[in-house]
């Protein structure tokens, strides 16, 4: 799957958030957008996931996203998103994850045994098969992301786009989430705040200032002190140790 | 899978009790009948044959057994009409009365019975009109409310709606010269089953009916709405278009049951919130379970609403506001709580 953004530039009000940004996210790789707050990060990534139009400027495999249906673009692409907006808390584990499944069915038709195979296989595998009755607003905060994240499993996508999804998340269910994304297999494309995550677990890294892309490459060509300095406007040390990129440390 | 054997299980104990109640509500009534009697003229249902007393046929076939069937039909629209609501604003406190639904469907009615609204469509112009100002009222509060997800600025705007249409309705009512013919302003504001006969149950079984089938077609497309409206879309959800297809769907059947019974309040409230704890918020089993259970509720009130003060009939909207008064103060109450906390 190949993601392509061309010339995309937005405006809301009076204020450019875009301006021209090209990117390409392609390969079963897990791409990481960074940058300072108010870059653009979201609102590239919500072009993305379709909750702004891109007036013919993303492409999915040379298609050009605002003529994909939302059904047949819900199956090659998922989105787990940085505030879910799960207020109804009588739904259950199962409820939830099933929904995933939802752009595989036809009007009139049923959740069926094949997607029952599929909900069984996903929520076994990420230890949430003993939880599967459990109302939602019971579980810890880290259960709760194990069921979002299968939510976006069951769609069986290509893509998975994260914003921020370690916020608010502390280490040990970051260090989770990360093991889940690898084991997905797909292209993902993750906006994050936390560098050093980026740098570990990004095969590509895009950094955005002020609403352009202002760099592109792997973890080690873009954390370099002197790259950063100009993103964040700071001086933050960046070292090498045993092969492993640390920075702000 | 276990739950969905206890939700089985639940549904079969509300129907069985949806029937007795039917079965024993035909018994109480300002003219006590005995069993054998009511036995016999049920015999004679089915076997055909004429009873010997006409008038205690006539009390059980055309008044009480119409209007027990319309208490449980009325009973159950008016359930499934609040979980939709409350599906599609993302508020447990929605309900057609509270959001005034149910109000504009009285003015919509009052207004065809007195000014002739919609003369050119002979029977159907009641519930017409009824239906266009029902879908009126929802589609102003849903359009004030635009993308706040605030349950005090949702129930605050459905109260205003609601106060402008019960005003038009007593207006309207006040304006016509025939009392009769506009039936009375507390009528249409409490609510009554009284009067109700077979062409009225027809309608709303036709209702009944159509609301069912359509919660069960897109029972998919609710399950996700109540995930929140961008990650349905996200999912692949036509979010717009189901949004307004629910709308028309519950707007014309609480229209249906406002046209013949007037506003009967919170039913679509009480009923949703139980069966929520009991039976989840999955609309498969949450639908069909308070269907059920809004039937058994609504023959039960209705039948003390008109047996308690008798001769005296209460309206159905006292006794249903009654009970129903206490649980919405009980969810705002929660609601406000958990957003201190």
């Amino acid at each position: 799957m190949k993601i392509e953004v061309k010339n995309l530039s937005f405006q809301a009000g009076e204020k450019q958030i875009l301006r021209q940004v090209s990117a390409v996210f392609e390969g079963n790789r897990i791409y990481g957008i960074i940058g300072p707050n108010g870059s653009g990060k979201t609102t590239l990534l919500r072009h993305l996931y379709r909750q702004i139009p891109s007036r013919g400027c993303v492409f999915a495999d040379g298609c050009d996203i605002s003529r994909i249906s939302p059904k047949t673009y819900a199956r090659k692409v998922a989105v787990m998103m940085q505030h879910q907006e799960l207020t109804d808390s009588d739904l259950r584990v199962y409820d939830v994850v099933r929904t995933g499944r939802y752009p595989y069915k036809k009007l009139f038709s049923s959740y069926d045994s094949r997607d029952e195979e599929i909900l069984r296989r996903i929520l076994t595998e990420n230890n949430l098969w003993d939880l599967r009755e459990r109302r939602i607003d019971t579980l810890s905060g880290g259960e709760l992301q194990r069921v979002m994240i299968s939510r976006c499993f069951a769609q069986e996508p290509d893509v998975i786009l994260l914003d921020e999804p370690t916020n608010h998340l502390d280490i040990r269910h970051k260090l989770e989430l990360m093991q889940m994304l690898r084991g997905f297999g797909g292209l993902v494309i993750m906006t994050l705040h936390d560098l050093n995550l980026a740098a570990s677990d990004c095969d590509h890294i895009y950094v955005m200032k002020d609403g352009q892309i202002a760099g592109s490459g792997e973890p080690e060509e873009i954390f370099q002190r002197d790259l950063l300095q100009d993103i964040y406007d700071a001086s933050i040390p960046v070292h090498v140790w045993e092969g492993r990129i640390f920075i702000g440390v | 899978m276990m739950k969905s054997r206890k939700n089985l299980l639940l549904c079969l104990i509300l129907a069985a009790g949806v029937l007795a109640v039917l079965y024993g509500m035909l018994f109480v009534g300002s003219v006590p009948i005995a069993g054998g009697e009511v036995r016999q003229i049920l015999a004679g249902l089915v076997t055909g044959k004429k009873p010997d007393n006409g008038n205690l046929y006539n009390l059980i076939v055309y008044v009480r057994m119409p209007r027990l069937v319309l208490n449980l039909l009325a009973g159950a629209i008016l359930s499934i009409a609040g979980i939709l609501m409350q599906t599609l604003t993302h508020n447990p406190l929605a309900e057609p009365y509270v959001l005034g639904v149910s109000s504009g469907a009285s003015t919509g009615a009052a207004g065809a019975i007195v000014f002739h609204w919609f003369s050119f469509l002979h029977g159907g112009r009641v519930f017409f009109s009824a239906f266009v100002f029902s879908f009126i009222a929802i589609a102003l509060v849903l359009l004030l409310q635009g993308r706040s997800t605030s349950s005090l600025r949702l129930v605050l705007t459905g109260m205003g709606v609601s106060a402008f249409f019960q005003a038009a309705t007593t207006l309207i009512v006040y304006l016509s010269r025939d009392e009769a013919q506009a039936r009375s302003a507390q009528f249409w504001i409490t609510g009554s089953f009284s009067g109700s006969d077979w062409s009225d149950v027809r309608m709303a079984a036709a209702a009944a009916a159509v609301l069912l089938v359509f919660a069960r077609v897109f029972e998919k497309e609710l399950d996700l709405l109540l995930l929140g409206k961008n990650t349905a879309a996200q999912t692949g959800l036509n979010v717009a278009a189901v949004q307004i297809t629910v709308i028309a769907f519950a707007s014309f059947a609480v229209s249906v049951i406002v046209a013949q019974s007037g506003i009967v309040g919170f039913v679509g409230l009480i009923i949703p919130h139980i069966m929520r704890r009991l039976a989840g918020a999955g609309h498969r089993w949450l639908i069909r379970s308070s269907a059920l259970a809004g039937a058994l509720f609504l023959i039960v009130a209705d039948t003390v609403a008109r047996t308690a003060f008798a001769p005296q009939e209460l309206p159905i909207g006292v006794m249903t506001a009654f009970t129903g008064a206490p649980v919405f103060l009980f969810i705002i109450h929660r609601v406000y709580h958990e957003d201190r906390s």
